[in-house]
């Protein structure tokens, strides 16, 4: 449960980043716009406006924003669910905002779309809820209140640590700070769609891998997309198996340790990076396949074991089992010690796994 | 490629003492083959694979963070393959044994036998890693 009071600025940016539907209400609309303009960077710069009811000059020069200046509920609402509709079609996503909205605009005309739109309002809390309107949380500031309709979204740490973050800047710097992350996760986001396009379905360690982020940031870049694009991705991403999760953090005991990888086939199923390094995982499978190259009739040496690689400062190890493990370890004075330690943590997983190891 | 020397014979000698060492080639900088003595004479395609391994691992090894590769080790179920890379002069011993090959032993002896490699490889006044011979 998000406790608003303390996480109130977070919460507000998650709840619009959401697409929360909001009321914002003060004792006249003059008032309640002046709260909508004050938080207005907090809507993403890549979403459309679409602006209806009385609404105020400077909010006219939103730049792309599109006016519904029909005065027919009717007209507002077939306006606005036309506008939702083309978001199927490939269009941005829209953030309605509808200006001096009365209590009857939410069953006219609001009631249209499921989410992504703020009211401006003077009307008082009782008149909306006399119109069947639920809400969920209360904002109040000495200029006003904000109502949130749908419950809070339960996960706000990028919001907290972006919030944290641009305490002490200025307004432009806020905004920019909120709209780079914004854009990121939105292209981070159509990254794994044009993946999955492309490849049908992705494991959460490629993503993250491809991404440099860990799984609690990619949970949120696909709760934002789902909302933003109307697309469940999760489905389409495997989740690391809870054995090979704990492997990997068992993994970090080792001090060395750059990064652990594991793959099934050319899957990659498992991705732990514990200290700051480029090394693209593909390359545990590049010197296999190299490997792979001498001709077995000449070799007569039966399956592929292992491969190390020293460099002056890493150590690279591939243990190739029914699963091939590859890491990346700091050069040390003995990194048999480190083989050995690796080793007994791939004998314990292999047996939970009910793959015993080959002799 | 290096024809027979008293360097190369001392080499020779020297690896001879280590047991289930199946072959020894030398490499250059460049992956170019300087050097072979397998029991049996293995297919050129066997030491092509070889140079091919030598290239990977040395892109593999310069990804991660610009890093020299100084050696490397395969280990299959019944054999062993060791390359030993020249800090300075960047040619690659490689070394292929059975399984029971005592990958210890053989580092020493890549180590005895370098300064014997090193005045072969400068006999054959091929440039090292990033130096233009005159």
């Amino acid at each position: 449960m998000i406790k608003l009071e303390e996480n109130w600025e977070a919460s507000l940016l998650a709840a619009i980043w959401h697409r929360n539907r909001i009321v914002i209400q003060a004792s006249n609309v003059d008032s309640a716009n002046s709260l909508f303009s004050l938080w207005r960077y907090y809507i993403p710069q890549y979403r459309t406006f679409v602006l209806c009811g009385k609404i105020p000059k400077d909010a006219r020069y939103i730049k792309g924003a599109k006016l519904i200046d029909v005065k027919e509920s009717e007209a507002q609402r077939e306006a606005f669910e036309l506008s939702y509709a083309e978001e199927e079609l490939g269009a941005p996503p829209i953030q309605v905002v509808y200006f001096a909205a009365e209590p009857a605009t939410l069953r006219n005309v609001l009631s249209a779309l499921p989410q992504g739109w703020i009211a401006t309002t003077s009307h008082p809390r009782e008149e909306w809820e006399d119109e069947s309107l639920r809400i969920q949380r209360v904002l109040s500031f000495a200029g006003g209140t904000l109502f949130f309709l749908d419950p809070l979204p339960e996960d706000v740490f990028i919001e907290q640590r972006l919030v944290q973050d641009m305490r002490d800047n200025s307004e432009g710097v806020k905004e920019f700070k909120v709209q780079l992350k914004q854009s990121e996760v939105h292209l981070a986001f159509q990254a794994i769609l044009n993946e999955v396009e492309s490849a049908g379905s992705l494991t959460q360690s490629y993503v993250s891998e491809m991404l440099n982020i860990r799984e609690r940031t990619l949970a949120k870049i696909l709760a934002i997309g789902a909302k933003e694009r109307r697309m469940d991705l999760s489905r389409y991403i495997r989740r690391t198996a809870p054995e090979i999760v704990e492997f990997l953090k068992e993994m970090s005991s080792v001090k060395e340790l750059y990064l652990a990888t594991l793959f099934d086939g050319g899957d990659l199923v498992g991705y732990a990076k514990y200290r700051d390094i480029h090394f693209p995982s593909q390359n545990f499978l590049r010197i296999i396949q190299s490997v792979g190259t001498i001709p077995r009739n000449f070799l007569r040496s039966g399956p592929l074991k292992y491969i190390e690689i020293n460099t002056r400062h890493v150590n690279i190890l591939v243990y190739v089992h029914s699963i091939v493990f590859g890491f990346v370890l700091e050069a040390g004075p003995n990194p048999v010690m480190i083989r050995f330690k690796v080793e007994e943590f791939l004998d314990q997983l292999l047996k939970a796994a009910g793959k015993a190891p080959a002799p | 490629m290096i024809t027979q020397s008293p360097k190369l014979a001392f080499v020779l000698e020297r690896l001879s003492y280590l047991a289930d060492k199946e072959g020894f080639a030398l490499f250059g900088p460049d992956g170019t083959l300087l050097f072979s003595r397998f029991e049996g004479s293995p297919p050129s395609e066997v030491l092509i694979s070889i140079a091919d391994i030598i290239e990977t691992a040395n892109g593999i090894a310069a990804s991660a963070g610009a890093a020299d590769l100084s050696q490397m080790q395969v280990d299959w179920q019944e054999s062993i393959l060791l390359i030993h890379k020249h800090p300075d002069l960047g040619f690659h011993v490689v070394l292929l044994g059975r399984k029971k090959l005592n990958v210890g032993l053989a580092r020493i002896l890549i180590k005895e036998v370098t300064p014997a490699l090193e005045e072969i490889f400068d006999a054959l006044k091929l440039p090292a890693p990033g130096k233009e011979r005159s």
